[in-house]
């Protein structure tokens, strides 16, 4: 036996010394891209693994190290998993590559694992890529690439190229005439390509035989192109638990019996309902964010009818306050937080937007139509039955009020796209529960939306823009118009801007004829000698100034700063002694000298530090001075020198007249628009949006507009865009393709909607993306219902069915309970999308009203608690935190957050120490941190705990029970042990401060 | 005596050394020099062809504004943006390829520092977890962020993407994750206990026995005693903190105020967190990570889109981190401390596509001194335009388990209630030096 492995051993090595090397570029690159690309490409990227280039095959994956360790064929990961040696075992569904194969592989490994492969001038691969890789893409690849390629011949490699298919290479390097792809194209002979008689042009064809005569040159760094992927819809996706439709609302069906069917299963004993304190108080915090009143208690303890609880539930939720806690809970995914950054953008007035929220869920308006406010509020009748509602134009706008800044959107195309990206991330993931975003820059990779949907859903965003409108604009009528004007107002501004500047250029030339010199120069000249004398005074009063400085510093002994301040002087009196003026030094440094900046201290407060009151004096005047000179400046430079009175320039005063007018109509910035309008005006959704930068360049010019102060092209940019988006190659901006068409994900095409052709779209169409995203009984609606009952439950039982409640795609986790996420939504449809609805029932479940106290057999059978046998323990949030506090001090309960944080002291304090929600995301999930600092804050804050303790027994009676106290604390009553150590205290407050810093108080039990 | 004479035998340091003797030492998977990490976070995903990692090849010069020297003994090719690290090139472990990042920035954050995309446990918390505490009297882990008084120029105190979910503890204790510095004048606030010592300790054990009903209820809820736990923690925190983070004998010294450039408008706050942090480091605190603050002009971080952003931000964002790591560089080195610091420079993600001007995950720089890495030493390379790792490629989680290793602790060892570390990854000991 180990005498036939040696020989045999010896016939291996000995046939691989007698052939060639194994090539790299003909027959190892050939045999990946047949058998492990479709998986390990630069784009697909398994496991980590590109399979294409040898670098990254070098390099290797996310977990098995370097696929080829050259010289070392069996310590290389790629042979390991292709022999089986290693897991996971490859191909991973398919036979295992034939022994030939394989050897093939370990003999060019065994070799050094060497690229024999052509590199190419730069200048020949640009050429490959300009001239040829879009016809191949475009018109070969459909058929000569991917798995099955036509007669086995695959153009997406240089390889395939040469290796040919069944008719043999399709090409011969350098000899175009010989070349069987030259030949077909050509349609010289019976093989006649593209096939169905749409040839390529003349100049295409030109193109391939010089490139085939040039060698076939390629990029060195991409030996594989992306095949033209078919975007394809599986029945894994069809079938995927959040993308089915809901089934009829089953009124027998319960979450106590779905829950108990599992519970069974999993052999656990639910928990017993909550004692009734717990219970009240767990309810009056999830469904108002306020603890009980201590009547609340009492009459709740004391009622044992049979609806008592019941009666509790359908106070709550009629309560002011609920509409307070819920709305807070759907503001977590509108990017609507209490930290954040400045410059996002625009400026809406979230306070005004989340009292509109607030009244929505007080008012239970049905969700579908809530979502659809957030796509077309503007373009939808009011919820009051009028025409139009500032409210609702507003919600419009919150898709895009997001972290990315907002500077530049009109003219870096980067800035605009990334904003509206903004957009399709709120579409999917606040409204859909889906990553939408995912495929800006290609196919999703596990959700079945193409690139293609990804562009024809911005078409919607980007034909759409915000205006600052008056906020009582009453109808649609009126909105319009007043945005039309708008735009019609910026394109004059920047119109006469431009125009301006050109004729202010072309007066102060024209005055050489009549003052020997350009206007601007003649201003300056004459100016600079009227002030020059007075400029000097400055540097008079500095070289006092100095004097003293110098005095004071040698009489307190500072040696060295007495040298340097020696030093300066001694630089001033040289300065003065020749002293010039240049118009240059009028900048603000000059305003700076005067009055300081930063870390600059200025002259008048030296003259002040010293108390010389003259000079100070003196100062002031030529402070006022120098501010009005700068104006003045700044004035004659705009007309070219002359001033506005003159008869020269009198065109251009008007011109300026007009410019002033207008900017004192508009009502915002628009080239700021994350500042705030002018007062009673909103920032709202309108139709209309930004056009591309660079597509500017087709637009005529409007006159005068290239000489616009800040940039060209923003002037042509005030003309609003409605139209289609361009799709991005990698969502890439500087790549932009076609346009392609507004319309909805085909996954969820619902071709009977609109009726069999394309929707009929109505400026931007947003309505009609509105009114898709919810036609009752389809996918997308069913996703929408499932994403809101997911997240009610996550708040009422501190986690969600499904954990990742922005993502019920595949990429998402599987819930444990899709029966239940799928039950209640059915419900919730058939209720008219009533989110109180939904609350009311899962609050009146069992499950809800269990006690959280885990048993061993919870533990052990569901650790986890996925099958909610037990309620939770949960820390409250940072809301109802504030909310007990500011309650405990006043014994109020507030209408407004603001109002709360007037009454609770150090109220600023509280977002930070207890998590609030940041505004930079959509934030599914509120942290509940443990932190040193938020222990010191409520210890030693005098107005934390201590604080909060002495004013409530101020409003409440020094004299006032322990157990009282626990009541309004804790909303119980305090046990034997709790009162006993409530004595030893010998201060009141400081033991009511240690109940308010007791676990028991924040969190839910 | 000479002022390095003088620091090396102060008293200060002895006091701290012997602080150092309570790390777990025993309980090291095999010896390990860091004892501390400073971790210079540039927000946003440096252009790494701008700083560390010049590219072989260019198509758009123009794009590239800036050259790179050869620096030191070692050679070392640094931007020329950073005249001063230029000079350490020689302390400098250059890592030119680091890949497997996230490439957009939230999530990037979460996974540059946790390795995951959901709430894991971030490096500090697994480090601090790993090595226990080096001073029980003050948090292990610090986020330190702020500006100095009066700094005009610095637009924002600096931040981590991802939040509180980048520096967090995951499924550690909670008490591991990142203590929040955001106010410099008042790093830790709330210090002063109404209290006297002793009665504090009583309202203490009385607030204990509140909270002792309900935390024997809910046994499996570890939260409720890690709150408990945090203000016995505060606590200490109230005597230990002050003189902790006490600047005042530091900035009254002219050579510190130099070393870390406390007086230039630009560096002042960068400077004056770079200290903080290394009398942090002295007195034990593990991981203490310093984002950069935002600079003037546009968006201000490091997340540079365009040639005019890239022009723009780049040199004052290396302006106001090159002086303060330079001195860091120097005083711990001269403190005998740079040993057992490590000090890394990096961001959430790299740069790629033309001028490097979008986001990155296949390859991105971080450089490291001190804690025994290799010294002036380049790791791995990327490919010719620089938008791929190509030779001795590193992970993101390979970063973490490296920097683990070099604490002494082995990754596939760490575990917590049965939740282990990644250890899909392995270790570069390429750069150990």
């Amino acid at each position: 036996m180990k005498l036939f492995t040696s020989i045999a051993m010896l016939s291996i090595i000995a046939t691989a010394q007698a052939s060639e090397p194994v090539s790299f570029e003909r027959e190892v690159l050939p045999l990946l891209e047949q058998r492990c690309n479709k998986c390990h490409h630069e784009d697909e990227q398994s496991g980590g693994l590109d399979l294409t280039r040898l670098e990254t095959m070098r390099r290797g994956g996310d977990e098995l190290g370097a696929a080829i360790v050259p010289g070392k064929p069996d310590e290389s990961s790629l042979i390991q998993v292709l022999t089986g040696v290693k897991e996971p075992s490859m191909p991973e569904n398919g036979d295992p590559l034939p022994t030939a194969e394989i050897a093939l592989l370990r003999r060019w490994i065994a070799e050094g694992a060497k690229d024999d492969s052509m590199i190419f001038p730069a200048d020949d691969v640009a050429f490959f890529e300009r001239e040829i890789r879009p016809v191949l893409a475009e018109r070969c690849f459909k058929c000569h690439a991917g798995d099955e390629p036509e007669h086995g011949l695959r153009l997406t490699s240089r390889q395939g190229i040469l290796g040919g298919g069944a008719r043999g290479p399709a090409a011969t390097v350098g000899k175009p005439d010989e070349s069987l792809l030259i030949k077909a194209i050509r349609h010289e002979g019976e093989l006649q390509m593209p096939r169905g008689g749409d040839n390529l042009s003349d100049a295409q064809i030109v193109a391939f035989e010089m490139w085939v005569a040039k060698g076939l040159p390629w990029p060195a760094d991409r030996k594989v192109l992306a095949r033209e992927k078919q975007f394809t819809i599986s029945d894994a996706d069809r079938n995927h638990w959040a993308f089915r439709r809901l089934p009829k609302d089953n009124t027998q069906w319960s979450i106590d019996s779905e829950l108990q069917r599992h519970h069974r299963r999993l052999g656990v004993m639910p928990a017993k309902e909550a004692r009734r304190h717990q219970l009240l108080r767990r309810v009056t915090y999830d469904l108002i964010g306020y603890p009980p009143t201590l009547e609340e208690i009492k009459a709740f303890t004391n009622d044992d009818s049979p609806g008592a609880y019941e009666k509790v539930v359908t106070r709550l939720l009629d309560s002011p306050h609920y509409g307070w806690r819920w709305g807070r809970h759907w503001m977590d995914y509108t990017r609507n937080g209490s930290t954040g950054q400045p410059t996002r953008g625009p400026a809406i007035d979230a306070d005004r937007y989340e009292a509109w929220v607030v009244r929505c869920f007080n008012d239970d308006r049905p969700w579908d139509w809530f979502a659809r406010a957030h796509i077309a509020g503007d373009k939808m009748p009011a919820w009051n039955g009028r025409d139009y509602s500032i409210d609702q134009a507003l919600a419009a706008v919150v898709p895009i009020n997001g972290p990315r800044t907002f500077e530049n959107a009109a003219v870096e195309s980067f800035v605009l796209m990334d904003k509206l990206d903004e957009g399709i991330e709120f579409l999917g993931r606040s409204l859909m529960g889906i990553s939408l975003e995912c495929a800006r820059c290609h196919d999703h990779k596990f959700d079945p939306i193409s690139q293609l949907d990804y562009y024809a859903l911005l078409g919607f965003f980007q034909s759409s823009g915000h205006a600052p409108l008056p906020v009582d604009t009453t109808s649609r009528a009126e909105a319009d118009q007043y945005a039309l004007r708008l735009a019609a107002l910026m394109q004059e501004k920047t119109t006469l801007e431009g125009r301006l500047r050109r004729q202010a250029l072309a007066a102060s030339i024209a005055a050489k004829k009549t003052r020997g010199v350009e206007g601007r120069k003649y201003f300056i000249n004459n100016r600079t000698i009227e002030i020059t004398p007075r400029a000097k005074r400055l540097h008079e009063i500095d070289l006092v100034l100095l004097k003293a400085e110098l005095e004071d510093a040698q009489s307190q002994g500072k040696s060295r700063l007495a040298d340097d301040i020696r030093k300066a002087a001694r630089e001033k009196e040289k300065m003065l002694a020749n002293f010039t003026f240049s118009p240059l030094n009028l900048g603000p440094s000059f305003d700076h000298f005067i009055n300081g900046h930063k870390s600059q201290i200025g002259l008048i407060e030296r003259a002040e530090v010293f108390g010389l009151p003259e000079l100070t004096k003196e100062l002031k005047k030529a402070d006022v001075f120098w501010a009005a000179e700068r104006k003045l400046w700044g004035r004659r430079y705009r007309f070219g020198g002359f001033a506005d009175t003159d008869p020269e320039v009198a065109e251009l005063a008007r011109m300026d007249d007009r410019i002033q007018e207008i900017a004192a109509e508009l009502p915002a910035n628009v080239l700021r628009q994350w500042e705030e309008p002018k007062p009673n005006h909103l920032y709202v959704r309108t139709d209309g949006g930004l056009r591309r930068a660079e597509e500017l360049r087709d637009l005529p010019r409007p006159e005068g507009a290239i000489l616009n102060a800040n940039d060209p092209k923003i002037a042509w940019l005030f003309k609003p865009y409605i139209g289609d988006a361009r799709i991005l190659d990698r969502g890439d901006v500087l790549y932009p393709g076609e346009l392609i068409p507004r319309g909805f994900p085909e996954f969820f095409g619902e071709p009977g909607f609109f009726g069999e052709s394309k929707p009929r779209l109505e400026g931007s169409g947003r309505l009609q993306l509105a009114n898709w995203l919810t036609v009752p009984d389809s996918t997308q609606a069913a996703l929408i219902a499932r994403t809101v009952i997911n997240r009610v439950w996550q708040k009422l039982f501190g986690q969600a069915l499904c954990r990742t409640p922005k993502e019920l795609g595949r990429l998402g986790q599987s819930p444990e309970l899709p029966e239940v996420i799928n039950g209640l939504a059915a419900r919730f449809v058939t209720h008219d999308w009533s989110v109180k609805s939904v609350v009311r029932e899962i609050v009146l479940s069992k499950a809800y009203r269990r006690d959280s106290v885990a048993s061993d057999q919870h533990i052990e059978r569901d650790s986890n608690n996925h099958f909610f046998a037990r309620q939770a323990v949960r820390r409250l949030e940072y809301e109802p935190i504030a909310n007990t506090m500011a309650w405990l001090v006043s014994g109020r309960r507030y209408d407004s957050p603001g109002a709360r944080n007037s009454a609770l002291p150090t109220a600023a304090d509280y977002p930070r120490h207890f998590d609030a929600a940041p505004n930079v995301e959509l934030v599914e999930r509120r942290t509940a941190s443990i932190t040193a600092t938020q222990a010191l804050f409520l210890m030693n804050q005098p107005n934390g705990a201590h604080g909060v303790a002495d004013r409530f027994l101020q409003r409440i009676g020094r004299d006032v029970s322990i157990e009282q106290i626990f009541f309004a604390i804790m909303q119980r009553p305090p046990t034997n042990r709790e009162l006993m150590l409530a004595g030893e205290f010998e201060q009141r407050s400081d033991f009511v401060a240690a109940l308010l810093c007791a676990n028991e108080t924040i969190y839910l039990d | 005596m000479d002022r390095r004479h003088f620091l090396h035998t102060s008293t200060g340091i002895v006091a701290t050394a012997a602080a150092w003797g309570e790390a777990k030492a025993a309980e090291l998977h095999h010896p390990g020099k860091v004892k501390s990490v400073i971790f210079y976070y540039c927000k946003g995903g440096p252009s790494q062809a701008h700083t560390f990692d010049k590219p072989k090849h260019v198509s758009d010069p123009e794009l590239y504004p800036w050259n790179f020297s050869r620096c030191g003994q070692s050679g070392l090719e640094i931007s020329d943006l950073f005249p001063n690290l230029q000079y350490h090139a020689d302390d400098l472990c250059v890592i030119r390829s680091g890949y497997g990042a996230v490439a957009s920035h939230n999530e990037a954050g979460i996974h540059m520092f946790t390795g995951a995309s959901e709430a894991r446990a971030s490096l500090g918390a697994w480090m601090l977890h790993g090595l226990g505490t080096g001073n029980p009297n003050l948090p292990g882990h610090v986020l330190l962020t702020g500006r100095v008084d009066g700094d005009k120029w610095a637009k924002s105190d600096g931040s981590v993407h991802g939040g509180a979910r980048s520096v967090g503890a995951g499924a550690l204790p909670p008490s591991l994750q990142a203590q929040l510095v955001n106010n410099l004048e008042e790093p830790i606030a709330n210090l002063d206990s109404p209290f006297s010592a002793a009665g504090q300790t009583q309202w203490l054990t009385r607030l204990g026995a509140f909270n002792s009903e309900f935390t024997r209820r809910h046994p499996y809820v570890p939260a409720l005693r890690a709150r408990h736990e945090a203000f016995l923690t505060a606590q200490r925190m109230q005597s230990a903190a002050p003189e902790a983070f006490n600047l005042a004998n530091e900035t009254s010294d002219p050579a510190m105020r130099k070393l870390y450039g406390l007086d230039p408008q630009e560096t002042r706050s960068t400077g004056t967190k770079l200290l903080l942090a290394r009398r942090l480091v002295q007195r034990g605190v593990r991981f203490i990570l310093v984002p950069s603050v935002g600079v003037p002009g546009g968006r201000g971080d490091w997340d540079t889109h365009t040639p005019s952003q890239t022009a723009e931000a780049i040199p004052k964002l290396t302006l106001a981190c090159d002086r303060p790591l330079a001195g860091l560089i120097t005083d711990l080195k001269q403190r005998g401390l740079l040993d057992q610091t490590l000090i890394v420079w990096g961001g959430e993600m790299g740069r790629g596509g033309p001028g490097h001007m979008n986001h990155n995950g296949s390859a991105f720089t971080w450089w490291m001194a001190g804690g025994g890495v290799r010294p002036g030493f380049a790791y791995g390379a990327t490919d010719e335009q620089g938008f791929t790792a190509v030779e001795n490629p590193v992970h993101v989680r390979d970063l973490h388990a490296t920097i683990l290793w070099m604490c002494g602790l082995d990754y596939r060892k760490l575990t917590h209630n049965g939740i282990g570390f990644d250890t899909t990854c392995k270790v570069a000991k390429g750069i150990i030096g």
